[in-house]
């Protein structure tokens, strides 16, 4: 499967989108820098959420990584695309 | 007041499930009686493995042979493991010794293991990593893969005797144990299964942590009791493929879980935990009314319930056919209340006898136990929960956060004067954690930068980062002029969220 980086990451904001219950007001301006706990606030659930609404999507498993590895939008698009190769 | 009897209960329940409601007195007689009367049922599910009733039983059998040349007659043995085979086996060996379990939460570090054997008094710690008792070098440490090749009995023990200490932040969130005797917790299995016909023999899917009374009293224990089957969750991240296979009949949640398998159910046009799935306990945390209407919608009846952990998990739950949202339900049997200024006290079988590890002279007012939890009672008898006047902070995860904690770590920065942590809310309703600071203008004014706001954003996000994820705060504010003040200087707490 190919996909590109900004396929990625607009995949990733339509589940950031559901993950904070439409409630980001500022998701069109999300980027690769954009923090998911400081930026966005997203919770410990909201993180679940994205990982498996991600899994689901892209048909990939999140294997020995921690969730808090991931600090950005741009560390899950990268993980997403290492998976996807 | 008295709450509703047990024979009110009989008709909410139904005659078949309520015939099989037995109580007793303790957990080893409980465990004696139910492991034979469904030795050939599958009683835990884990990591690929299935064990019945009968084999359960064998190796708690041969585990209290290993643990009792190791410890003291009716002493304290803290368990720290995640959610596993080996939590159920060895909480079920230390209780029926006639010991207390001090059930630690699994991520707790060295430090706080010794904080914890401060507190609770053990004497042994059952975990597979030693290395989490090195600050404690007279600790016995036991790990639960050992086995003796024999069986030992059960001790003799009475109803009075501990059974168990969850940890709790109560109703000041300073850190403390929950002393539950065997009664206490018998009942609090018996008020599981009291209200929802058809409670035995179920499939139960645990993704709570076993450290927290929910998932230790109404999801493992309450399995055990009526002969269900447990299938441990070990990594949340596959709760649904793990219910795909598994194909749980009852989940108990709290609501921000129960809230994203929700989402993701109408995201990806499936129900995520299957079609198996007819019921839902939920509680632990405020419960939004639009969980029951969807859950309902899909099919699946979920029930509000209300319970702290010194009261051996469940106070009230909602009856199947007098659901009513909104309500935490009807307050469970054998329980007395009072409502004094709004707050709710409660006396009953159910309830602790008492914390270890930090005295709390408010806790209790002539032998009622003062809840902290503001609430009111319809004309049916319905519990309201209204608002809390407790010092602590309920996520939707279930989790306590103790604000003065947390404010605590962020005022070691030396250009931190104060700080706030509250529990706030963005306008579509979703909540998280905020903190916001006043700044002290004579540090800050020595910071070597041109960027004063960005460096203390920054060195307070380092210490946001080094706290456990619960506690991390998603928002940061800082401020330009002090907080609010009583005239007694002490910051007026922000209430956004009720």
């Amino acid at each position: 499967m190919s996909v590109n980086k900004t396929e990625i990451t607009e995949k990733l904001k339509e589940i950031l989108l559901s993950a904070g219950d439409g409630s980001f007001e500022s998701i069109d301006s999300v980027n690769e820098q954009t923090r998911l706990q400081t930026d966005l606030g997203l919770t410990s659930v909201n993180m679940l959420y994205l990982i498996i609404a991600t899994e689901e999507e892209f048909g990939i498993r999140f294997d020995n990584v921690g969730m808090n590895e991931f600090k950005t939008v741009g560390d899950v698009v990268e993980y997403i695309g290492e998976r996807l190769q | 007041m008295i709450a509703n009897t047990l024979e009110q209960y009989r008709a909410y329940t139904g005659e078949e499930t309520f015939s099989r409601i037995k109580p007793y007195e303790t957990l080893a007689k409980m465990w004696e009686e139910r492991s034979a009367e469904y030795a050939g049922l599958t009683a835990v599910s884990d990591d690929g493995k299935e064990y019945t009733f009968a084999a359960l039983a064998d190796d708690v059998a041969d585990f209290r042979a290993v643990l009792k040349p190791r410890i003291a007659e009716k002493s304290r043995v803290a368990i720290l493991l995640p959610n596993s085979y080996d939590f159920v086996k060895a909480f079920l060996a230390v209780v029926t010794l006639g010991c207390t379990a001090a059930v630690l939460p699994a991520h707790l570090d060295e430090k706080a293991v010794a904080g914890t054997r401060l507190m609770f008094g053990y004497d042994a710690l059952i975990t597979l990593d030693a290395q989490k008792a090195s600050l404690c070098p007279d600790l016995t440490v036991i790990s639960p893969s050992v086995t003796s090749g024999e069986k030992c009995p059960a001790a003799e023990c009475d109803g009075k005797d501990g059974c168990t200490i969850i940890m709790t932040g109560g109703t000041t969130g300073r850190p403390k144990g929950a002393l539950l005797s065997n009664t206490a917790v018998m009942q609090g299995v018996i008020n599981s299964c009291l209200g929802v016909p058809g409670t035995f023999e179920q499939r139960y899917m645990l993704v709570l942590p076993l450290s927290h009374v929910f998932g230790l009293i109404r999801n493992m224990l309450a399995s055990l009791y009526t002969g269900s089957t447990l299938h441990i969750c070990r990594d949340n991240r596959n709760m649904f493929r793990d219910a795909a296979m598994f194909k749980p009949t009852i989940m108990v949640l709290v609501p921000a879980l129960a809230d994203m398998a929700l989402s993701l159910s109408k995201k990806f046009g499936k129900n995520m935990f299957g079609d198996s799935l007819k019921t839902i306990i939920c509680g632990a945390a405020n419960v939004p009314q639009y969980l029951v209407e969807e859950y309902d919608k899909a099919g699946v009846a979920l029930y509000p319930g209300y319970g702290l952990t010194e009261s051996a998990n469940l106070v009230s739950g909602n009856p199947e056919n007098l659901n009513k949202p909104g309500s935490v339900g009807l307050i469970f049997p054998e329980m007395e209340y009072r409502i004094v200024d709004g707050e709710l006290w409660l006396k009953g079988k159910n309830m602790m006898d008492g914390y270890v590890g930090c005295a709390e002279p408010d806790a209790y007012e002539d032998g009622w136990f003062k809840t902290g939890d503001l609430v009111k009672i319809d004309d049916d008898g319905f519990l309201y929960i209204t608002g809390r006047i407790k010092e602590v902070i309920v996520l939707p995860t279930g989790e306590n956060i103790s604000p003065a904690e947390l404010e605590a770590e962020f005022n070691t920065l030396p250009f931190i004067q104060d700080s706030q942590v509250f529990e706030d809310e963005d306008e579509n309703g979703r909540r998280f954690l905020s903190l916001e600071v006043v700044p002290r203008a004579a540090e800050v004014q020595k910071l070597a930068t041109d960027d004063v706001n960005t460096y203390i954003t920054e060195a307070l996000q380092k210490i946001n980062e080094s706290l456990p994820t619960f506690e991390r705060v998603s928002k940061i504010v800082i401020r330009k002029s002090d907080f609010e003040r009583t005239p007694s200087m002490k910051i007026v707490r922000y209430k956004k969220c009720q």
